[in-house]
């Protein structure tokens, strides 16, 4: 499993927050099932509680209710969280927002 | 380089990104005068409310300078196939007639000696030296500094340098500029955790916006110094590099919106370039020679550009892997500058041959063109195109 989510794609979404026990939190990067956000003071990781909810003010679509989590790693300036999002579109949503979206791929033109 | 005239009519009209018009222009986005690169002057908003454009620069003698951000040409290498020293260079020309701009004029290179007596020499006066002149030297190194006349990048560029100038002459809208910043400052958010790692005291008191916005103002050495440190870039480099990775990151953009020009180009060159009438064999040979030159060019210049992002997008995806393993992204920052630059060069190289392609088949009759608008076409575009230098790029 823990391979499995290490060979997630990653995603980058500029604005995405999580808010955990109703205290928002900058998220940095993630994967369809973990996140990793910036850690805030006072808060105890170890021990977090519901309601979990992604924030996302440009758009409706990342802005849900997260139904889990749990941690996984707490670094000095991070915290990652594996955590599940309900609803099979949910990658599609992060793939759309994630800020190199806009950047088409480059071919090989001359074939 | 010595452009002859289709080639520079061609860039003149095209109004490329390796072009800048510093003419003034009246309220109706004509330049005072007319002239055939005319279409690539900023659109008025309306013509009641739209004070007219003043020429870019101040003093007169450079009232009508175009800028051209075009690859180093010599005569001196003039067989064919034969390696051409490169470098992408910055020119300023003086059309003779600012009326007829394409009918050719002088022009300078802005290099490390360029200096106000460049100037003096070149128009015959000995007393330029002056506040506007001044001023109009420090635009010029501006100019010459960046690796494109992007729109984008340019305007970026003023602002960078604290120079005011009249963002109507960069052909982009405020919004489309913010819109850009905003996703270009989005990707440096990994970066800005990074420096929370390296700076955790500023955890508890610093927003990562707010780190994104000093890592794209490069202003404040407190953050910068220890994220350089810990990529193992010198601090002397530390603005230069980081900058760079912010111009190939904008970059990446730049060639994708070329990526559609440039297939219809080369399925042209492949294709559908060969001559529709009978043509003496030696002619031939000679063509289809030039043909071969600038498709294996053009098709080297464009790996190198997608080698280039390919280490850019995995060096970026390691970053943000679950292992969050810096050190492509170290690796990547080692020849940043070296890529930003090369790809400047290719940018420009591939925008000159676009800009020449189109405005000859563009003036075709049903888009054939006979052998002699052939030849003159690939000989164009073999003289524009240069050999790629791989030895600046990354293993």
């Amino acid at each position: 499993m823990r391979t499995d989510r290490r060979a997630q794609m990653r995603y980058v979404v500029d604005g995405l927050m999580l808010e955990i026990g109703g205290i928002a939190h900058e998220t940095l990067d993630l994967s369809t099932s973990a996140v990793a956000v910036i850690r805030k003071p006072g808060v105890d990781y170890k021990m977090v509680k519901p309601p979990f909810r992604f924030k996302f003010e440009r758009s409706v679509d990342a802005d849900c209710r997260v139904s889990t989590m749990k941690l996984l790693r707490e670094g000095r300036a991070d915290i990652v969280f594996d955590y599940r999002v309900e609803g099979a579109e949910w990658e599609s949503v992060l793939r759309r927002h994630d800020v190199r979206a806009d950047v088409e791929p480059l071919e090989d033109v001359f074939g | 380089m010595s452009l002859d005239r289709t080639q520079l009519r061609a860039l003149l009209a095209a109004g490329s990104s390796i072009v800048f018009d510093a003419r003034g222009r009246d309220t109706d986005g004509q330049t005072e005068t007319p002239n055939p690169s005319a279409d690539s002057a900023p659109a008025p908003e309306t013509q009641e409310q739209t004070p007219p454009l003043l020429p870019f620069f101040e003093h007169a003698v450079l009232k009508n300078c175009i800028l051209m951000k075009t690859i180093e040409h010599t005569t001196r290498y003039a067989k064919r196939d034969e390696p051409r020293p490169q470098g992408l260079q910055t020119r300023l020309y003086f059309p003779y007639d600012s009326t007829q701009t394409g009918d050719g004029g002088i022009s300078l290179i802005y290099d490390e000696k360029f200096s106000i007596g460049t100037l003096e020499a070149c128009f015959g006066a000995s007393n330029l030296n002056d506040d506007r002149i001044r001023a109009d030297m420090r635009k010029l190194a501006v100019f010459a500094k960046v690796p494109s006349f992007s729109p984008f990048l340019l305007r970026d560029a003023f602002e960078r340098a604290g120079l005011k100038v009249d963002t109507r002459y960069f052909r982009i809208t405020d919004d489309e500029a913010a819109t850009l910043r905003d996703n270009l400052k989005a990707k440096l958010k990994p970066l800005a955790a990074m420096a929370l790692e390296v700076l955790p005291e500023l955890i508890n008191s610093t927003h990562l916006d707010t780190l994104v916005r000093k890592l794209w103002q490069l202003d404040d050495p407190k953050i910068l110094l220890p994220l350089s440190r810990a990529l193992k870039i010198d601090d002397a480099h530390a603005i230069d590099v980081f900058y760079a990775w912010i111009g190939v990151s904008y970059f990446q953009g730049e060639f994708a919106a070329r990526q559609s020009r440039l297939r219809t180009l080369a399925d042209w060159v492949v294709n559908k370039s060969s001559p529709i009438e009978y043509v003496h064999d030696v002619a031939r040979l000679e063509y289809d020679s030039d043909r071969n030159v600038v498709r294996e060019r053009l098709r080297r210049a464009w790996g190198s550009v997608r080698g280039v992002f390919e280490r850019y997008n995995s060096s970026y995806d390691a970053l943000i892997s679950a292992g969050q393993n810096a050190r492509p992204f170290v690796e990547f920052l080692q020849n940043v500058r070296a890529d930003f630059t090369s790809l400047g060069e290719r940018l420009s190289m591939i925008e000159q041959c676009l800009s020449l392609f189109d405005f000859t088949v563009g003036r075709a009759r049903g888009g054939r063109l006979h052998f002699d608008a052939l030849q003159i076409l690939m000989r164009g575009m073999r003289d524009i195109s240069v050999e790629v230098d791989l030895s600046r790029e990354a293993a």
